[in-house]
């Protein structure tokens, strides 16, 4: 495996209290282009109110008022249209009052529940949840994936930490539904606090195993966590092993849409940094405009560097609202730039990049027939070609580039 | 909010280029001190030199360098790319003293300071800087230098005695005498014992591709077990071959797999060259490699995605039995390999 041991800062943020700030004024929340508004300015929305639909509802996470329409640049720096709520400070829910036992659906039902309740998977990429349940071929094994191998990020331990028992339920429920015959509960070797929560209760159900990885980074990779575990490589998608993998977050997430319905419409994200005067976990509303939240933290003076995700593969902005995808949010001084020198071509980018690919080759013909061969489509995005590199060459950007470029 | 958009990723590596290059400079420290002991104090010590033979070897050494950072400033100042104005920055950043240094470590000792002076200049000029100077050239520079001078000034070199250290001549070498290098040959490329300390620190700190440095000894020294040649012929280039691979071996390919299939390559050309040429046949097997790095990394970067390019594997093993056996049915000059003289 492929990967390096990075600084992981954790302590920072992991034993702090959970900080919940679920009042905030306004809530901002995407809407994708190919979404078909439902609401329009003046309507009275409730939690849980579908404001467009498409393949996956898009929900209001405070009850008050539809007031406007707007255009935020995302994480990616593409223009998204938003829909602005006010918040009326009220709680009010749409349906209310449901709770079921969560293992009593079918494995229609819980498709179908999943995809009304538009969970998407927490850790970072965002795909539609039921997707992955919806196959023809028997899931056989469900991997739990709780590696959070980001340096910064505490959000799935502090998850783990505080709703232990109904993650485990779930995954049970999970494995019930779907006929799952294992589970593998994947953590860090060294994250001893984790495995300490997990082995108080986790006797209770014989098939999901605590599964120890190294810790390196990027380990919590979909790809790597499989073929540590099976010895085995896909291609596309881990189904073609006969497994899905999900995030302890969007467990939870599950948990909760099976037993209230309850759309996604919020999750926790850790907000650290040099930037930041309180460095903590906060439980928040999906759309929360993250200046606000920073407002309540307080920050330093210095020149400072907003980063939505964490300091490995997320992106600079200069604002930023609170999506299902974003599990951090940093804060950090503005560091001098380090002017990239000439590559001595010590081949660190190469080796250690977990695709398999040679950025340093991709960077030099990224406008020749040879970018085809090189396969910069693999790519990541991990950052450790660009984290490596002694010559501090930004190759992530240019393999990102290369990627849509016309050769590939 | 004083917000700045930055590119990500957000934390970086310690290490630097300028770290590695630091490195690699303080690896040579000891072989230039050792240098110095050689050639220096115990030529004094047995009574072949004056006081002022004592310094020669730094001497020597400075010559080298002053030729390459001389040239380099020039250089860059002819052709408007200073910059900024402070030259003794300049050198830092150029690294401008290593072609000069390096070749200084790899040339007889009886070379005249003019040709190693020109050796300087060729080594900064044609290897380096017209390729766009540091970190871009194509050839190792200091190899480039050290090939261009012997071709073209070997008489010179050869009647002004060669590797020839005086009070070497009249003694026989042992085994120990390699291992602490105490015996004929190129000013930097004797001792095994340091140059492998060296070699293990670059490795260890990541300095330099492990990747190709150890394919290429392990392949050189196999060749000469598997091919039955007398022992002795592998002792007496095994330092040259660790100076190479510690010091010599940049450019390599930056692929993992290419980088392996370089080293055994370059092995086994070496060995090749090594026993029909002597001691410029290791020179020339890097020039003639270095001109191919770009094939390797093709097929380095190929064979990740693609299983059919093992057979470039498959190939040059092949090839390393068939040298290993054309050996075996050969009988070695045994001059060829000595330093008695330079060809």
């Amino acid at each position: 495996m492929r990967g390096i041991n990075i600084k992981g800062y954790k302590n920072i943020t992991k034993d702090k209290n959970l900080l919940v700030y679920d009042k905030p004024k306004f809530v901002y929340i995407g809407v994708s282009k190919n979404d078909k508004l439902r609401v329009i300015v003046g309507d009275k929305v409730y939690i849980g109110s579908v404001i467009a639909s498409s393949d996956l509802n898009v929900y209001s996470s405070v009850s008050g008022t539809v007031v406007g329409f707007e255009d935020k640049t995302d994480i990616s720096g593409n223009l998204i249209k938003v829909v602005k709520i006010e918040n009326n400070f009220k709680e009010e829910y749409q349906n209310e009052n449901i709770i079921e036992d969560i293992d009593n659906y079918t494995k229609r039902e819980f498709i179908s529940i999943l995809k009304e309740c538009s969970i998407r998977g927490l850790g970072g990429a965002g795909f539609p949840t039921y997707l992955k349940y919806k196959t023809k071929t028997r899931i056989k094994h469900l991997i739990i994936n709780a590696v959070e191998c980001e340096p910064y990020i505490t959000a799935d331990y502090k998850i783990i930490k505080e709703k232990t028992k109904e993650i485990l339920e779930c995954i049970d429920a999970i494995m019930t539904i779907n006929k799952i015959d294992d589970a593998y509960f994947v953590v860090k070797k060294n994250n001893d606090s984790i495995i300490k929560i997990l082995n108080k209760i986790i006797g209770i159900y014989p098939k999901i195993k605590i599964t120890l990885v190294p810790d390196i980074y990027p380990m919590g990779w979909e790809k790597s966590i499989v073929s540590y575990i099976f010895h085995k490589e896909y291609n596309e998608l881990p189904i073609e092993l006969d497994t899905v993998v999900n995030n302890v977050s969007t467990i939870y997430a599950i948990y909760e849409a099976l037993k209230y319905h309850k759309p996604l419409i919020d999750r926790i994200v850790t907000f650290a940094g040099d930037g930041l005067r309180k460095n903590v976990n906060v439980f928040l509303k999906i759309g929360t405009d993250v200046s606000e939240v920073i407002d309540t933290l307080g920050y330093k003076k210095d020149e400072l560097v907003l980063v939505a995700g964490g300091p490995m593969m997320g992106t600079s902005a200069k604002e930023a609202i609170i999506t299902p995808n974003i599990n951090a949010i940093l804060l950090l001084k503005n560091n001098k730039l380090d002017i990239p020198d000439v590559c001595i071509r010590c081949g660190r980018c190469s080796s250690i990049c977990p695709a398999k690919l040679s950025p340093i080759l991709i960077k030099e013909n990224i406008d020749s027939k040879e970018l085809k061969y090189l396969h910069p489509e693999k790519c990541i995005e991990c950052g450790l070609c660009s984290y490596i590199c002694p010559a501090k060459i930004l190759l992530k950007e240019h393999v990102i580039r290369a990627k849509g470029s016309d050769n590939v | 909010m004083n917000l700045q958009k930055r590119i990500g990723p957000f934390l970086k590596d310690d290490d630097s280029v300028s770290k590695i290059m630091n490195r690699y400079t303080f690896a040579l420290l000891p072989i230039i001190i050792f240098v110095f002991f050689k050639h220096g104090i115990f030529t004094y010590i047995n009574g072949y030199t004056n006081v002022f033979g004592i310094l020669y070897p730094l001497i020597f050494m400075t010559v080298g360098a002053m030729g390459s950072v001389l040239s380099e400033e020039v250089f860059l100042v002819v052709f408007k790319k200073l910059k900024n104005k402070d030259l003794l920055d300049n050198i830092a950043k150029n690294y401008s003293y290593l072609p000069g240094l390096l070749l200084s470590l790899i040339i007889p000792i009886n070379t005249p300071l003019a040709i190693l002076f020109i050796g300087g200049i060729f080594s900064s000029i044609i290897g380096k800087m017209i390729y766009g100077g540091f970190g871009n050239n194509i050839y190792n520079y200091s190899v480039l230098g050290s090939i261009s001078i012997y071709s073209t000034y070997s008489d010179i070199i050869n009647n002004n005695g060669g590797y020839l250290n005086i009070y070497e001549t009249i003694k026989s070498n042992s085994i120990f005498d390699y291992l602490i290098g105490n015996t004929l040959g190129p000013l930097g490329t004797t001792s095994i014992i340091l140059i492998f300390i060296s070699l293990i620190y670059l490795i260890v700190t990541k300095t330099i591709n492990y990747r190709a440095s150890i394919s290429y000894i392990l392949t050189f020294i196999l060749l000469g077990i598997t091919s039955g040649i007398n022992l002795s012929y592998i002792i007496v280039p095994l330092s040259s071959i660790l100076f190479v691979s510690a010091f010599l071996m940049n450019p390599t390919p930056v692929t993992n797999k290419g980088s392996i299939l370089y080293g055994i390559t370059l092995g086994i050309v070496t060995f090749i060259l090594y026993y029909h040429i002597g001691y410029n046949g290791i020179l020339l097997s890097i020039l003639i490699l270095n001109t191919f790095i770009f094939l390797f990394d093709k097929i380095g970067s190929r064979i990740e995605f693609n299983k059919i390019y093992y057979i470039f594997y498959i190939i040059v093993i092949f090839s390393a039995f068939s040298t290993s056996f054309i050996t075996n049915n050969q009988n070695i000059n045994s001059e060829v390999i000595s330093y008695e003289y330079i060809r």
